[in-house]
């Protein structure tokens, strides 16, 4: 590149900073010296309670979701239970207030007009 | 550093008897040019030294988590990247409070003889250099002062070929025209 030819013709790539004498040599044991052994660090400890939270929340939520599908199913059919008495309840009161003859010409008008 | 050997390492890094001293080859083997691409980017001894050496102990830290989907070199020289972009915005943020010029106080390490033994040319070469933006100033330092192959800057940073290609183009581009206006 012509360019960077300009620049190496100026002032070439030399390096011109300086370091402490010896820094290079001793460079890696210092930084060996500041690292932490990581098999002398201790594991975290995990209490019991921190292993089985999980699955204590997670049956509590079935619990609970159990807990609320019996109470609809049974508020549910208590209102079918109530819906099947009103129904019994009326029919029984019709019948009642139909006299028999009533009933004897409805049947047969039924009959006759099939 | 050779394939086979890389694959070896990263299988020593996995049982807790051998990953010490195989993460010590591998200080061994890049401490130096992470060094340097942390020294250009912040220009004090010093201050290369501590981000060098936090950049090890995070890649250490981290060891359990590297599973060799990169290079070792890459996955290194991102860590140190991040190091030095997160130690120069926090410069800035301290000049914001301070009311300090960052590149002027960068620019005092080239002025120490303890820093510093170019001739004027160089230390014109290090102040055009210094006014590009970070993100540039970090490929144009792989790029030129380490050769690494765009492809392996890619890896490094993230960015397409192209970009750096184009990004490498217009930096020596600004450093031309950087000797241009101060001849």
């Amino acid at each position: 590149m012509e360019k960077e030819n300009d620049i190496l013709k100026i002032a070439g790539k030399q390096n011109s900073f300086k370091v402490p004498e010896g820094y290079f040599e001793n460079l890696t044991s210092t930084v060996m010296e500041r690292l932490e052994d990581p098999v002398e660090q201790e594991a975290p400890v995990v209490s019991m309670w921190m292993r089985i939270r999980p699955y204590v929340y997670l049956a509590a939520m079935f619990i609970g979701i159990t807990c609320m599908i019996r109470v609809y199913t049974g508020l549910t059919s208590g209102v079918d239970k109530t819906n099947s008495i009103v129904e019994q309840a009326t029919d029984e009161y019709l019948l009642s207030s139909v006299d028999t003859y009533t009933l004897y010409e409805y049947l047969e008008s039924e009959e006759s007009s099939k | 550093m050779e394939e086979n050997q890389e694959k070896e390492l990263i299988r020593q890094f996995e049982d807790p008897r051998t990953c010490r001293k195989a993460f010590e080859v591998v200080v061994n083997s890049f401490s130096e040019q992470l060094y340097w691409q942390i020294r250009r980017m912040v220009l004090s001894h010093e201050d290369a030294n501590d981000l060098l050496q936090n950049t090890f102990i995070k890649a250490w830290t981290n060891l359990g988590s590297f599973r060799g989907e990169a290079r070792i070199s890459t996955w290194l020289y991102r860590i140190a990247v991040n190091e030095c972009i997160t130690f120069l915005n926090k410069q800035k943020q301290m000049a914001g409070i301070t009311l300090d010029d960052v590149d002027g106080s960068l620019l005092r390490s080239l002025e120490a003889p303890e820093e510093f033994s170019g001739d004027d040319l160089q230390k014109k070469l290090q102040q055009a250099i210094l006014q590009l933006p970070d993100k540039q100033r970090l490929v144009f330092n792989m790029k030129y002062y380490q050769e690494m192959k765009y492809e392996e800057i890619s890896d490094v940073l993230g960015t397409s070929v192209g970009a750096l290609k184009a990004s490498y183009h217009y930096a020596v581009k600004k450093i031309e025209d950087f000797f241009a206006s101060n001849d």
